[in-house]
């Protein structure tokens, strides 16, 4: 199991496939604490701080999740955020960080409604949807090892291959890591979600602050749901594994790939490519010119938001002087204390405009520039793939050497390109409409923001008219 | 000295200088045949100023009346502008600064402007007159004001030097201005009840050439007495209004160069946002082509990206153009107060010094009573003069900064409502393709 395709990307910072990540040595630590003794319910991974305590003395963070579970409500699927289980004993460090709720509702009623509908927008095909899955209600486990959070991963089903209609469990990132790869290495003709990036660099970003775990929150509960509303890989054995198994035994591999699994990935490189069929090679340009369009509006995102602090500070210094000055004055006391006012809250709109930029416009672009990469990847396999079973086909029409393949193994080959070309065709059309919803609920979040932000300033400055005009009028009568 | 001599200002091209209308003659003739009208609209028919070879570019005329505003704050303004009265007086001079234009000489290149007034004084000859001027004549005339007038708070000018490499002296702009400001002092001048009497005030009107070198020496004793008042003199006591006078210019000064330096500062990064605005709107449209549903959507972002960065370029404008120059004005207006107020000091420094000297009769240089009483004279004259000026002065900067926050809180009102309106306007686009999606689902 352990050789690395050559169309992989290699263990890239920015590369979220990193199995030899899961596989070092260095982590079996990690690995074994959860793995080893961690067949049975009952034993705690060594997650949780114990303080004074006996670790036998400290709820499995797991067991109490799921106790819960059960007697939680529908409703508390829809709503994540209300009565989440605390998720283990006393020693723990148990500090909750606000949950994230996907729907607006701060937006005026035209926009919230709109985005409302984006959202609960179940159907694209026009199935019914029988699996609902959430990400939520983050938490951080502080042990003697290390520090990382653990999100609440909630399932609601009546598909048969599930044992119970609802499980709850907690993953951390490594888990939803390991569930992607799984999911690359058994379905390698579709394309797979992608998930926020995994590194972060320790010094630059507070991994604990709770921006960066809400963000993160957020893009992993976008991976199940696409996952989840895939028609191929939602019936895959490890993402079944990943929403309902209490301890996800990542060392032992389930390893039932698909034929197509197994047989693609195998093919080596090395084989060229006679002609791209036009609609593949169209997929691919569309993807570099996407993927160029939204790194030059990520930059340039970037410096607006720079420059949008440093106009920011500047203005946190400009109000109060007109303050200070107020207080020497007298018949323009009012209106001088009313521009410092204005200018106030014009800074708290940019503020919370530019804040906005930052957490809910970005990542979505900067996700989509991972999926693209994965995509290209998917798009050069199968080019491998056509390229392997075309210059079989070429060997066996002129029989050249004893090297000739069988017949079967060229049909084998052409089954490969076809059911390849189709699943890829299939996902492409999926992944264009999921592209136009979520790229359209970004432009309307975004024309929401600005319009909140333009409405508060607005409103601050009209504020200042009668402050003047009062003084106006009263000078006229005593005139 | 003759009315006929040119004064070499207009280039003559291949003409003969002597054959080129005097710019200050063209100007007078057409004067007194324009209507009242020309007055309060200094926009319309204009004198060509001179002949045939003289380049003579128009620049646009100022308004002072903003006439863009919503209806409330444009009323508003209007209604300070037309303010007659401080004081319950009826205004019976009038005087505007308008119509610039540029004359080139084979010496030099400069602006002249015209000086309107209107007035039923029986000072002036005329009801009416129309003079050219330059910058130097503004400058002349307020020379003048501080030597005869020296107990007055004569308004500023606006700054004389510009760098020649760094601003543009014949750009719109600039002339544009400048010209306000010109406006704004003659009309303070105009409005000061013993300034505006001033005889070189009166020849800076209606003189077709201020004879400058006369120096027309007709000052006011006080004038006289308190040119001469020498340094040296140790002040005892500063009253206490006058000292609160100096607190209050030490504090406004201050506070008016702290909003100037953070007001350059934000337009400097209000310009580097718009260049940024200017790069990031197009990448949407380019995005569009390569897109069918999101197409309409994508390009009114770009739209709207666009209409809000021509929106935040006329804010950065105003800013430049309307409010700082104001509070630059001030800080110039504020300098020549505390330099009379010094003056003051000094007056009143002499007083009790001599007073002192002849209550102690210390020596021969005793002077004369009578000498002590000039002084006090002199002193009480000066304090009355200064205390009727720092109320006036109060109540014109009063006028002017509220107009200044008027004028502020509307141009943003009017950026705000440009932006919101603009995505306002993309919402539509979203909410269409949204439902055509539900009705094909």
């Amino acid at each position: 199991m352990s050789a690395v395709p050559l169309l992989r990307g290699g263990g890239q910072l920015t590369d979220v496939r990193c199995l030899s990540e899961i596989k070092t040595p260095a982590r079996s630590s990690e690995i074994s604490s959860s793995s080893s003794g961690a067949m049975s319910l009952g034993t705690p991974r060594s997650l949780a701080s114990s303080g004074q305590k006996n670790i036998q003395d400290i709820r499995h963070p797991l067991c109490a999740a799921e106790e819960s579970a059960s007697s939680r409500s529908a409703d508390a699927l829809i709503h994540p955020g209300s009565g989440a289980a605390t998720g283990g004993g006393g020693g723990e460090k148990d500090l909750s960080l606000p949950n994230g709720t996907p729907v607006e509702t701060s937006s005026p009623a035209s926009s919230s409604s709109l985005l409302n509908r984006l959202q609960l927008d179940d159907d694209l095909d026009g199935e019914t949807r029988d699996l609902f899955v959430t990400v939520d209600d983050p938490k951080k486990h502080v042990s003697t090892m290390e520090t990382y959070i653990t999100y609440r991963v909630c399932t609601k089903t009546t598909r048969t291959e599930f044992d119970l209609p609802e499980y709850s469990v907690r993953r951390r990132y490594q888990d939803f890591d390991w569930l992607r790869n799984k999911l690359e290495e058994s379905q390698p003709t579709h394309l797979i979600p992608p998930l926020p990036e995994k590194f972060v660099m320790k010094g630059v970003v507070d991994r604990f602050s709770e921006e960066f775990v809400d963000t993160r929150r957020k893009a992993l509960d976008k991976f199940l749901k696409r996952v989840a509303d895939h028609p191929v890989l939602s019936f895959n054995e490890h993402f079944n594994a990943f929403l309902s198994a209490k301890d996800l035994n990542k060392r032992q591999g389930l390893a039932l790939l698909t034929k197509m699994g197994e047989s693609v990935k195998y093919v080596t490189g090395g084989y060229k490519l006679r002609g791209r069929p036009i609609e593949f090679a169209a997929m691919g340009d569309y993807l570099d010119m996407f993927t160029q369009k939204l790194g030059t509006i990520d930059r340039i995102a970037q410096r607006i938001i720079k420059e949008q602090s440093e106009f920011l500070l500047e203005l946190r210094e400009y109000g109060p002087v007109y303050s200070s000055w107020s207080s020497f004055e007298e018949e323009l006391h009012d209106p001088l204390e009313g521009v410092s006012g204005c200018v106030s809250n014009c800074s708290s709109a940019l503020d919370e405009l530019t804040e906005d930029m930052s957490e809910e416009f970005l990542p979505v672009l900067k996700e989509y520039v991972l999926y693209i990469e994965s995509m290209k990847t998917v798009l050069k396999k199968r080019d491998q793939v056509q390229a392997e079973y075309e210059t079989k086909l070429e060997a066996v029409v002129f029989r050249e050497d004893k090297k000739t393949p069988v017949p079967t193994d060229v049909e084998k080959c052409q089954d490969r390109v076809e059911c390849f070309n189709a699943d890829l065709k299939a996902d492409w059309d999926r992944w264009q409409n999921n592209k136009r919803q979520d790229f359209r609920q970004l432009l309307t979040g975004m024309a929401d923001k600005n319009i909140q932000y333009y409405e508060k300033c607005l409103a601050a400055w009209e504020s200042l008219i009668p402050s003047l005009q009062d003084k106006q009028e009263a000078r006229d009568e005593t005139n």
